[in-house]
């Protein structure tokens, strides 16, 4: 579409409109794992490093397209090998100041994975400056290979406390929630063309049932 | 947080914008807003500014439609009066109740009072046309001439060159009053030469009943008409001929009234009415004040300003009809919060007008009518004691 029609506010508009249904709608979620290029024991010939060290684990807000696991057989039995699309909103990352890499981790659930490729995204409406979504695949990493805590949700067959989410706080570009930093901003809201919300972010909780038999809408403050 | 009192300039017109009930409004109308829409669940594109634009378009759009009906009401009491008020803006008369007059009714009937002779705007001119003898048509437009000589068709009496209405043609038979008690005295025919009619020069009077006079005055007027000539006469076109023809070159002349166009826009007077309220253009109508809306008035703009608001966020979200998200596209709501929006401004007016055309005037006095007929007929059922009774109100 036309640039006359499409200007930066309209792109601030779709991004905003993006990230709300990412964040405060859909909230799916990734862990990524950046390598430390630094802590990481790189060689110098080779440029790799035989043990990675990783930062601390980024929550980023995506969506998540599953694939149906493939089972293959071997001399062993049999395996089940996961591969994933993940669609993480630039805007988003830019934001955060995070830039995916191949052969970065991340973890979906109990599963972690490697980034196999990382592909620019795709544009808005054609203007070359402005990003969508990016669409991350990651294939499922080797026990060998990569090894971390899982955080929540993973799965309601396990016991741990976070394997069921029954918490979701939405963000709607406040720096804080309830659940601590969001790093979240609406372009929107900080160029001052809106205002925040009248109210703050809303939750999915336990607080929003009182009968304690499962979560439901929460937003007093 | 910017609050309605420290934004600059927030509405576009900012009628409003110094009357502080005004300012509280507006304040407490974005919560309200933007909560009906689901703003604490998800965003409402909407900013403040937008949203006091609709609330001001409301008010606005509310006193419009009070002083269309109220003009409805009061129009005949405006008419004529000055567009502008004391302060000299088009605006004061609205939210007033008016004392009634008739002058609407006396100005339209002014015209018959005019033909009749007993009054209207416009001045009549008196002319005369030198008779001849032997000559039986005249020409009105040629020969009628006021009384220094001058014609009256092409005088400035007469501007618009228009055609000469006749009012008044003094031609007629002599009145029967100078025979009445001597028809052969010469003083009779003296009199009647030298025009001295309707009295009698006689001295001598006799007792008799007022019918005597009568019958024989109706009996003097056939005698007349019977057997003398007849004095009338014809106009077509700008002709005029008389009857009988004048026999004899004298002085006498033949006198008309006329009257000209009558140009509604300059009377015969200094009539500033004219240039008064004419219609509801001009009325001196100005917006409400905030402030003097009551809290009827008050909900009718909230809910207005809401549907306002749904249209207009609408319409933001209608630009992008769906926004393309990985997997499929993200379709927003626009078309239907327009169509909500259109539909619940056209609900709020529709009842709004319903209302208030239940309030006119007109009907105000149908409903008294009703109110007092619907009186008597329950009195017809309450019991009177021994058949009659008084009852004091």
């Amino acid at each position: 579409m036309a640039r006359f029609f499409i200007t930066p506010r309209e792109i601030n508009f779709i991004n905003d409109i993006a990230k709300e249904v990412v964040k405060d709608v859909v909230g799916q979620k990734i862990y990524y794992f950046p390598i430390s290029e630094t802590k990481s024991n790189i060689h110098p010939v080779y440029e790799e490093a035989t043990d990675k060290i990783f930062e601390n684990p980024i929550q980023i807000g995506c969506l998540v397209k599953y694939l149906p696991q493939d089972v293959r057989a071997n001399l062993f039995g049999s395996e089940d090998y996961y591969t994933i699309e993940v669609y993480l909103q630039v805007r988003d990352l830019l934001d955060k100041g995070i830039t995916i890499l191949e052969g970065d981790f991340f973890s979906y659930g109990s599963v972690f994975f490697e980034v196999i490729t990382a592909p620019d995204s795709n544009t808005i409406y054609g203007q070359v400056e402005h990003k969508g979504f990016m669409t991350i695949t990651g294939k499922q990493a080797r026990l060998g290979n990569f090894s971390e805590i899982t955080f929540g949700p993973t799965d309601e067959q396990y016991s741990d406390p976070d394997a069921v989410q029954n918490k979701f706080v939405q963000q709607r570009g406040f720096r804080r929630n309830n659940e601590g930093i969001t790093g979240d901003i609406r372009e929107l809201q900080q160029k001052g063309v809106l205002t925040k919300p009248i109210s703050g972010p809303a939750e999915i909780s336990p607080k929003g049932d009182p009968q304690n038999v499962g979560s439901s809408f929460y937003d007093e403050s | 947080m910017a609050t309605f009192a420290n934004t600059t300039n927030p509405t576009p017109f900012g009628f409003f914008d110094n009357e502080s009930q005004f300012q509280t409004e507006a304040d407490n109308i974005v919560t309200f807003i933007k909560r009906k829409l689901g703003d604490d669940v998800l965003s409402v594109e909407l900013t403040k500014k937008q949203i006091w634009a609709t609330l001001e378009e409301s008010a606005l759009e509310f006193g419009a439609i009070l002083n269309q009906y109220q003009a409805k009401s009061q129009m005949v009491q405006f008419l004529g009066m000055p567009i502008t008020g004391s302060d000299g803006a088009m605006s004061g008369s609205e939210g007033k109740y008016p004392r009634e007059n008739l002058d609407f009714l006396t100005r339209v009937a002014e015209p018959y009072a005019f033909e009749a002779g007993t009054g209207g705007s416009y001045n009549m001119m008196s002319g005369s046309i030198q008779l001849t003898g032997s000559q039986q048509d005249y020409d009105i437009y040629a020969d009628l001439k006021d009384g220094n000589g001058n014609l009256i068709f092409p005088s400035d009496s007469n501007p618009l060159r228009t055609k000469l209405q006749i009012n008044e043609v003094f031609h007629f038979s002599p009145q029967a009053a100078y025979r009445f008690f001597d028809t052969t005295s010469a003083i009779n025919y003296l009199n009647n030469e030298f025009s001295f009619e309707s009295f009698t020069p006689e001295t001598i009077f006799y007792v008799l009943p007022v019918f005597e006079d009568i019958l024989r005055a109706g009996q003097l007027d056939i005698s007349n008409r019977v057997r003398r000539s007849n004095y009338s006469y014809k106009i077509i076109g700008t002709k005029i001929r008389m009857y009988p023809m004048p026999t004899a070159d004298t002085a006498q002349k033949l006198f008309l009234r006329v009257k000209f166009f009558s140009d509604p826009l300059n009377p015969a007077y200094q009539d500033d009415t004219i240039l008064g309220v004419s219609n509801l253009s001009d009325i001196p109508f100005g917006n409400l004040e905030y402030t003097n809306i009551n809290s009827i008035g008050r909900q009718w703009i909230r809910q207005y300003s809401l549907a306002l608001s749904k249209e207009l966020l609408g319409l933001i979200r209608s630009k992008f009809s769906s926004i393309p998200i990985p997997g499929s596209d993200l379709t927003l709501n626009g078309s239907a919060l327009e169509t909500a929006g259109k539909e619940s401004k056209t609900n709020l007016q529709t009842q709004l007008r319903e209302m208030l055309e239940t309030m006119t005037y007109d009907k105000l006095q149908e409903t008294a009518a009703t109110r007092a007929e619907m009186v008597n007929k329950q009195l017809r059922y309450i019991p009177m004691t021994n058949g009659w009774a008084i009852f004091m109100g």
